[in-house]
């Protein structure tokens, strides 16, 4: 096999791993009953859950986007092919509607972006750098949801 | 030299859920009348194999030790961890609770670790000065 066709079939491989592993989109929320009595700095309400929302893609050329978490409610596939969902913007607005949904309000407390534009093509007999060419990215928020006033006047607010 | 290996795959592959603290004993003073009185990171570490597809191991936050072929690898995990050190420490406020997740991958993505960290800063009330002592 000449060295053009090993890198052509080691790049189509990559593309099919690539949409193999697909992006995935995940969703960590995590509460106790021990930090809901806490008082979350400059916040007065309580706290429901502190939460860690994340997706993860894959891109050709940096920009084009293969495949990626899909973060639709109603997704009937857990990936989402050539739509770019991997950006703070769009989790972030996930974690405000759980928090809506949960009656509460969302505070980001950290955000993080995660990129790698170099790729070790798979199949060659030795390790080849290509940049830019497969790129996998992430995007983290994490934060808390609060919930404003007391227990008792959201009661006489029903 | 076999068990030796034996025991250095294993340790490598183990999952570990670690605590860092850093206690700040009259510490900074944080929002309002609190002071710091512990700033905690706690890692939850877990192995997956072929795409993450089998959970390999993961760390049992109930008991420090590890977890085989169980997927519990959760910031629900981490937060059991960090609300024994809140009882613990008597906390009455949190500022800067965080959590985010790195992953790796060896052999492409046959074998897959994946950490999760949650840090915070825990404060406690300071206690009033007294006007007499003045």
């Amino acid at each position: 096999m000449t060295v053009r066709l090993r890198i052509l079939a080691a790049a189509t491989a990559s593309l099919g791993l690539a949409a193999l592993a697909g992006g995935c989109y995940t969703v960590h929320t995590a509460s106790s009953p021990s930090l809901s009595k806490l008082k979350l700095s400059g916040e007065n309400g309580e706290i429901v859950e502190h939460v860690l929302f994340e997706n993860t893609g894959w891109f050709l050329f940096y920009h084009i986007p293969i495949v990626c978490g899909n973060t639709a409610d109603d997704a009937v596939l857990p990936m989402s092919f050539f739509s770019d969902q991997v950006t703070d913007d769009t989790v972030w607005r996930r974690m405000e509607e759980r928090a809506k949904s949960l009656g509460a309000r969302a505070v980001r407390t950290a955000d993080a972006s995660i990129e790698d534009v170099t790729f070790d093509v798979p199949g060659l007999s030795f390790p080849l750098v290509v940049p830019y060419v497969l790129c996998y990215r992430e995007a983290q928020v994490s934060g808390v949801l609060v919930k404003d006033g007391s227990p008792k006047q959201a009661e006489t607010d029903r | 030299m076999k068990r030796f290996l034996a025991i250095a795959m294993a340790a490598a592959f183990a999952g570990c859920i670690t605590t860092k603290e850093t206690h700040l004993l009259d510490g900074p003073r944080g929002s309002g009348e609190t002071r710091v009185v512990d700033t905690v990171v706690v890692s939850n570490t877990g192995w997956y194999f072929f795409f993450d597809l089998l959970p390999i191991v993961c760390s049992d936050p109930d008991d420090g030790g590890i977890k085989m072929f169980s997927d519990d690898l959760s910031v629900q995990d981490n937060l059991k961890v960090l609300d024994r050190i809140i009882r613990r420490e008597g906390a009455t406020g949190l500022e800067n609770i965080t959590s985010h997740e790195t992953n790796e991958s060896v052999l492409v993505f046959l074998f897959n670790r994946h950490v999760i960290y949650t840090s915070a800063t825990l404060l406690k009330e300071r206690p009033k000065e007294d006007p007499a002592a003045k």
